[in-house]
């Protein structure tokens, strides 16, 4: 018998002995507390489970689960997937087997002490466990310990060729790379593109291993709280979790994110290519600490509060090392003379260095302190003067990794540090002011948030990928480029928001509100130093009985940058900005007109109406909420003129970014007590949102070209515009039974179906094909709409509870559950998505060739549209990671104990 | 942001509350009250004077929480008992009865306002998590305490909704529904939005709106716990905190620039999924705004973040672009 059952059956045992002896003393107790529980009263819903205070109650409902079902979303895959695994599991631990669903005991007046005893239990000794145990005395002190775990299953579709031979070093079998290294440098590239793929298909991923990228978090608390007078209390807690697992990460060789290489070696053969991507597990080994302590003075006029919060963040594996699968040993930059190895032409032919391992930091250790003080004065029972300041110190000193993994990358400076230092100070203060005249409430906020960063400034040089290219001499090695950290390591902010509103009451629940928020916004080291922001906002409650409440609400806010601009928008050699407006036909690094959807202009309207009316047997609940963001305001800081290059293609729009954001949510619930044994409830809410965003295809110039010199590089007849609608239905509908006054019968249904689509198209002029305004947005760089997402969540289940005894209450429950995905990102996944043909590049079978680009649409058995996968992809690794549908049926037979 | 000028404004806030405390005056009337009635003067008539009509409400209040605290008052105002909720019985006892006669009823058809019924509750539970309540938005928008709390009435149970809901173990179970069923009465955007895909395990009981939330008011924007939405955030994603030697700014200001915290259909409870989620923001020239297809290796799977995967921040010296 497995361990868990064991434990599982021994605590049932226990608990079994304990409560025998506890029910004997208080059966006579009982008895009158579910006699008085069982008295009607006005607040009782239909068709419930009528009980004493939770306080009181002990009980054990333990039984076993059994499941099974299918997991059908996958069908291309040569594997079954397994259930228990599958999405079905994601956040659980469904299992056949025995299990002790919830547990609670109780005890008061432990040895005539006045203390109590409490301990409840969920899910136990399964990997989504919790367990909370609380010793005390109501109003006098409290200890309480807790234990919980939380699971959290990624994929079970994944497949890997590495195995983690010590934490965090992720290595290959060496003949395998071998084989992988002959099979991507042997002949040509066009050879090696024809071979490549199917060699990887046929020869790796068969033979790839299984693995469940998952994480278990298990987290312990201690708390204790003492009422030390009546007006004092102190507190203090210590949380720790262990955090451990895997979940896909990727990474790249290559500084290129394009991992095909395919342009490397170019016409020389024989050659290894930089060109390399993998998807990994992450080797996850965390331990999170969090302190908290915490006193409060209480003097009715005034109480004030003093904590201190310290959470500290242990990184156990600060970075990953895995083996390059198409590199044995690392290879310096390549320079072939001419008229060797394939090198045609009169100059050096070049070949950037191969890594034969990667390695990257992963999430370093760090540290955050706070201390709090609150306070609360009160001028009589109308007037609240409510403040809290709040500073914090966060701090991250891991040691760096070097520059590059690659022995053959040579001449590289020292790391300036061995650590960052980083620190950062943040404060926040809040005021808060009310006061009551009568019928008048006045409210005045004021908060106020500091973040920053003063981390130091490093100059580095990066060597991104593990890879370096040759210099542009073609004779040796590049020097690395220098960088600094400025703007990358230190950015902040404050934002400070003062809001004043006026509240009137009348009749019991009426009111009316109305105020004005504003906002200043200041960074440093992004697009725009100082913002503000003005709102004003409103709402009604009006209750013209007790039966009927409605709700309507809305505000509007205006949100102005005083100036915006990128430091990437600037002139390459002077670097003089250069903003949206301005004639210079340089080629800026970022487009002049390009505007982020945190920092621009934006309008933002919400409305929101709540109507609830609640009678005895009846109630029913209607809602409405819309936001409406707008960020395609005319000049100021974005273009006064519209952008278009072909009127009437579209709408006027006057920057690049997010354009649109709109939303509109309508939903009910509704519920009815056909008597006081039967009640039935439905709900519905439909969401409908919709983003609109314009971006332009931009390729540098070369040497000393302008934007009206290159063919394309930077015109609005290269813009396109892209469209996101996702709609969610989501509907639920039940029915309660009570019957004989002891049986329960609960059926319900519930559906959520999400449905989203991506479309995208090219706004300009395809007949313009030379010059300055020329049409570069065709074959892979086509603008296409994608197909649409779909998810349902389907759930049905019927409960039955039967009430033997007043001790005793057996219960079945039947759940059934279909997860529906297709998701054009996720549902086609397989460890390698090179294997296609397209274009110039030719591959042999079991490799498709789908014709002039792989945005030619061949349709697969799986995937209805077409075949997915990438040149580009061709040395890429991918774990497989999709989350396929499944169906499930879960039984669940439980006794409920009390006692 | 200037430190000198922060530690002068620093002093100030921290100066204010004791301008304001010397300033606050003498008890109020309706404080000399509250103990000349627990002294036993005035127009209180004591609990056992109560329960003599009313034994099955006192029977079941004494099990409750309230009920055990005070049958060890520690304060003059748990020393009231009944009367310290519902005022002072003495006019309901000569009247021999009646609901018009109770000071303070928390029923529906009762006669006091909001705010009288909340003041009840308020004597002694203004401060802990509740210290902000007062200007929060829910008292502003007629909250009552009653709303969502139980007082001695029987807890009821659907069996529907024990099956639908679960939350994470708690030893607080003074409310009139579990969560997160009792904010979804009113927040109903919210029910759908736990049914997503992508969520984090509200379904599951390991998580649910009071981890982050305060219904009962605090100075932070949308009553989170804490001060912002990714103080909040990380204090669970402690390893995305930083610092970073290099930072992602949108990451590092709010995490809501790129997620939705009650779920999406997303993956990885994006607002927007990859690509467009960092299309919208990046313009600069080749991948990032050339328009990618289906089929590229920039968009399917994990999208931009099949290459840059530290995506929220990177403490690696080669890690500029958040490839490593």
């Amino acid at each position: 018998m497995k361990m868990t059952n064991k434990i599982s059956l021994l605590t049932v045992l226990l608990v079994l002995c304990f409560s025998a002896g506890f029910a004997q003393e208080s059966q006579k107790k009982e008895e009158g507390k579910q006699r008085d529980a069982n008295t009607p009263s006005a607040t009782q819903q239909p068709a419930a489970e009528v009980s004493g205070p939770a306080e009181d109650e002990n009980f054990i409902e333990f039984g076993g689960r059994g499941f099974f079902g299918d997991v059908y979303g996958r069908p291309d895959l040569p594997f079954k997937q397994n259930l228990r695994t599958s999405k079905l599991n994601e956040y659980g631990d469904l299992r056949n087997n025995f299990l002790i669903r919830r547990a609670r005991i109780y005890m008061d007046n432990v040895l005539g002490s006045r203390n109590y005893l409490l301990y409840q239990t969920q899910s136990s000794f399964y990997r989504d466990q919790s367990h909370l145990g609380t010793f005390g005395q109501y109003n006098r002190f409290k200890v309480q310990v807790r234990y919980d775990e939380i699971s959290h299953i990624f994929t079970n579709t994944a497949r890997t060729p590495y195995v983690q031979t010590s934490p965090g070093v992720w290595t290959m079998p060496l003949a395998l790379r071998q084989a992988l290294q002959n099979a991507s440098s042997t002949g040509t590239v066009v050879q090696i593109n024809n071979s490549l793929p199917s060699y990887i298909a046929t020869q790796l991923v068969p033979y790839e291993q299984f693995i469940v990228p998952q994480l278990q978090r298990r987290a312990g608390t201690g708390l204790i709280r003492l009422y030390l007078k009546p007006d004092w209390t102190l507190s203090a807690s210590f949380w720790r979790e262990h955090e451990s697992g895997t979940r896909p990460i990727g990474a790249i060789f290559n500084s290129s994110p394009s991992a095909a290489g395919s342009s490397e070696p170019g016409t020389v053969t024989n050659r290894q290519s930089p060109g390399t991507g993998v998807e990994l597990p992450e080797t996850i080994d965390y331990f999170n600490n969090l302190v908290k302590v915490m006193t409060e003075f209480d003097r009715h006029r005034w109480a004030a509060q003093v904590g201190y919060n310290g959470s500290f963040f242990e990184e156990n594996v600060p970075s990953m090392t895995f083996d390059n699968p198409f590199a044995t040993a690392d290879v310096p930059v390549q320079i072939i003379a001419p008229g060797t190895s394939g090198c045609t032409g009169t100059t050096n032919c070049t070949i950037s260095s191969v890594p034969a391992h990667g390695q990257r930091a992963l999430y370093p250790s760090n540290q955050a302190n706070y201390m709090s003080f609150a306070t609360i004065f009160n001028f009589g029972k109308q007037t609240h003067v409510m403040g809290m300041v709040s500073p914090g110190w966060l701090h991250q000193n891991d040691r760096f990794l070097p520059y590059t993994a690659n022995t053959a990358i040579t001449g590289l400076t020292a790391l300036p540090v061995a650590s960052l230092n980083g620190k950062k100070q943040t404060l926040a203060m809040n005021w808060t002011a009310v006061t009551k005249l009568k019928f008048v409430e006045l409210e005045g906020k004021y908060r106020h948030y500091d973040y920053n960063n003063n981390t130091q400034v490093l100059q580095l040089t990066p060597i991104e990928g593990d890879v370096i290219g040759a210099n542009s001499t073609s004779t040796g090695q590049a020097a690395p480029s220098a960088t600094d950290t400025n703007g990358r390591s230190n950015p902040g902010y404050n934002r400070r928001t003062l809001e004043l509103s006026a509240t009137g009451y009348w009749g019991k629940r009426s009111s009316a509100k109305a105020g004005w928020e504003g906002e200043w916004f200041d960074r440093s080291h992004r697009d725009v130093e100082h913002t503000f922001e003005s709102t004003f906002f409103g709402n009604v409650d009006y209750s013209p009985s007790r039966d009927f409440l409605l709700r309507v609400s809305g505000r509007h806010q205006n949100r102005t940058p005083d100036e915006y601009q990128d430091e990437a928008a600037s002139d390459p050699t002077t670097g003089a900005d250069i903003s949206c407006t301005s004639s210079s036909t340089v080629f800026t690094e970022e487009q002049r007109c390009h505007r982020r959807f945190d920092e621009a202009a934006r309008i933002l309207d919400r409305g929101d109406v709540l109507a609830q009316y609640d009678l005895r047997q009846w109630s029913f609940t209607g809602s409405f909420q819309t936001i409406q963001q707008d960020f395609n305001r005319s000049g100021g800081t974005n273009s006064p003129t519209p952008l278009n290059f072909v009127p009437g293609n579209t709408s006027p729009y006057y920057l690049y970014g997010a354009l649109k954001d709109l939303s509109w949510i309508y939903s009910f619930d509704t519920s009815y007590a056909f008597s006081s044994a039967v009640s039935a409830f439905v709900e519905f809410t439909h969401e409908d949102y919709h983003k609109r965003m314009i971006s332009r295809s931009r390729t540098p110039a070369s040497g000393t070209q302008t934007i009206l010199t290159c063919t394309g590089c930077d015109t609005p007849n290269n813009d396109w515009e892209s469209t996101y609608h996702d709609k969610f239905d989501t509907y639920a509908a039940g029915l309660d039974f009570f019957l004989a006054k002891r049986f329960w019968i609960s059926p319900y249904y519930s559906l959520s179906a999400g449905t989203g689509l991506v479309n995208s198209r090219a706004l300009g002029n395809p007949g313009i094909t030379s010059g300055a305004n020329a049409f570069t947005l065709t074959g892979t760089s086509t603008p296409e709409d994608y197909p649409e997402t779909t998810t349902r969540i389907h759930e049905g289940v019927m409960v039955f509870k039967y009430k033997l005894t007043k001790s005793l209450m057996p219960k079945f429950e039947y759940r059934f559950q279909q997860f529906d995905n297709r998701d054009y990102q996720t549902s086609a996944m397989t460890p390698y998505m090179g294997c296609i043909g397209a274009g110039s590049v030719s591959v042999q079978a079991p490799c498709v060739n789908v014709g002039a680009t792989v945005a030619v649409k061949s349709p697969t058995a799986n995937y209805p549209y077409f075949v997915v996968g990438d040149t580009a992809a061709a040395r890429y690794l991918f774990l497989g990671a999709d989350q396929p549908s499944y169906r499930a049926h879960v039984f669940t037979g439980t006794l409920e104990y009390r006692f | 942001m200037g430190s000198r000028m922060r530690r002068s404004t620093t002093l100030l806030y921290l100066l204010l509350p004791v301008i304001i405390f010397a300033l606050s005056g003498r008890m109020s009337a309706e404080e000399q009250k509250a103990k000349a009635a627990a002294a036993g003067t005035g127009d209180y008539v004591g609990s056992e004077v109560c329960t003599s009509c009313h034994d099955a409400e006192g029977k079941h209040f004494q099990a409750t929480v309230m009920g055990k605290a005070f049958a060890h008052p520690k304060n003059d105002m748990e020393k009231l008992g009944c009367e310290g909720c519902h005022g002072p019985g003495k006019a309901h006892v000569e009247a021999g009865g009646g609901k018009d006669t109770i000071p303070v009823r928390f029923t529906s058809d009762s006669k006091n306002t909001v705010e009288e019924k909340n003041n009840a509750c308020l004597s002694c539970h203004s401060t802990g998590n509740r210290m902000f309540w007062h200007g929060s938005p829910h008292e502003s928008r007629n909250l009552a305490c009653v709303d969502c709390h139980v007082g001695h009435e029987p807890q009821t149970k659907k069996l529907s909704s024990d099956a639908r809901f679960n939350q994470p173990l708690t030893d607080v179970n003074g409310t009139k529904l579990k969560e997160p069923e009792l904010c979804l009465q009113c927040h109903q955007m919210r029910r759908a939005q736990l049914q997503r895909s992508s969520h984090m395990p509200y379904r599951e009981g390991k998580v649910t709106c009071t981890s982050c939330h305060n219904p009962h008011g605090s100075p932070n924007p949308k009553q989170l716990i804490q001060t912002t939405v990714n103080e909040n955030c990380l204090s669970c994603h402690t390893e995305r905190r930083g610092p970073f030697l290099w930072e992602h700014p949108p990451v590092m200001e709010s995490c809501l620039n790129c997620h939705e915290a009650h779920g999406t259909n997303n993956p990885q409870l994006l607002k927007v999924r990859m690509p467009r989620v960092c299309d919208t923001c990046h313009v600069t020239s080749r991948h990032p705004t050339t328009p990618t297809l289906l089929n590229s290796v920039r968009d399917f799977n994990r999208g931009c973040t099949n290459c840059h995967s530290s995506i929220h921040g990177s403490n690696h010296p080669s890690g500029d672009k958040f490839l490593r």
